[in-house]
């Protein structure tokens, strides 16, 4: 790609990073959540690969799979821990402060298992298409 | 049988119908907005209830994307250029001209 493109690149890509984390960690507080932090997380990767090229971001696709496996797995083992504890499943067992970075129980760690489900989905998914357009090309 | 159905179909329309159902803020609805910031200590009342009352929609969701990734990567997937080279030695061997395109087959 051009230099512009990679100049702006360079630039946005630590500020999207930074905003998708934001909006994953925040959201059971403010607007947002794990998908819609995921998608951001997973669109940096995107612009990274459009501007700088597929090796440029350093992540490995089998990481980016081995991210969404894991983060499913624990989807499941948080509901199995909630039957091990004695309630029902997904019930939110843990209560902290009300209204603070801390709050809402179980929900901001399910924000952050899906946000990184999210992203390391739509990683393998562009790394997949990537590589295949490179072969059909 | 499809007479039967269709005579089915229509009572369960009418029955349904006839039921009244009552006027906007629903029983669950009122219990979201009164008790949900209390049950759930979360701010964000929308998150309140995708990621705690109604958590299986959200795990279904995460399901539909896992599958559709996990169908897109069987299909496109990296270990591709074996299952060309398959049938490029099944059509060496069964005299087939191969181009090497698995995907005009």
């Amino acid at each position: 790609m051009s230099i512009i493109v990679k100049t702006t690149t360079r630039f946005l890509a630590a500020l999207m990073l930074l905003f998708g984390v934001y909006i994953i960690f925040t959201g059971h507080i403010n607007p947002g959540g794990g998908f819609q932090g995921g998608v951001i997380l997973a669109s940096v990767v995107l612009l990274l690969f459009i501007a700088f090229g597929q090796k440029y971001p350093h992540i490995p696709e089998n990481l980016a799979s081995f991210l969404e496996d894991i983060s499913a797995l624990s989807l499941v083992l948080l509901g199995i821990i909630c039957l091990i504890i004695g309630k029902a499943v997904f019930s939110n067992f843990i209560l902290g402060t009300k209204y603070d970075f801390f709050s809402a129980g179980t929900i901001p760690y399910i924000n952050c298992i899906i946000g990184l489900e999210v992203g390391a989905a739509f990683m393998v998914l562009f790394y997949t298409f990537f590589t295949f357009m490179r072969r059909q090309s | 049988m499809g007479a039967i159905g269709i005579v089915l179909w229509g009572i369960i329309l009418f029955t349904a119908s006839a039921i009244p159902y009552g006027t906007p803020p629903g029983d669950a609805a009122i219990h979201y907005i009164e008790k949900g910031s209390e049950e759930t200590g979360s701010r964000n009342l929308v998150t309140a209830i995708i990621m705690d009352y109604r958590l299986y929609d959200t795990i279904g969701e995460v399901t539909v994307l896992f599958t559709a990734i996990l169908g897109v990567t069987l299909i496109l997937g990296r270990n591709h250029h074996r299952i060309e080279r398959k049938l490029k030695q099944l059509d060496h061997l069964y005299g087939g001209n191969s181009d090497g395109n698995v995907y005009n087959r």
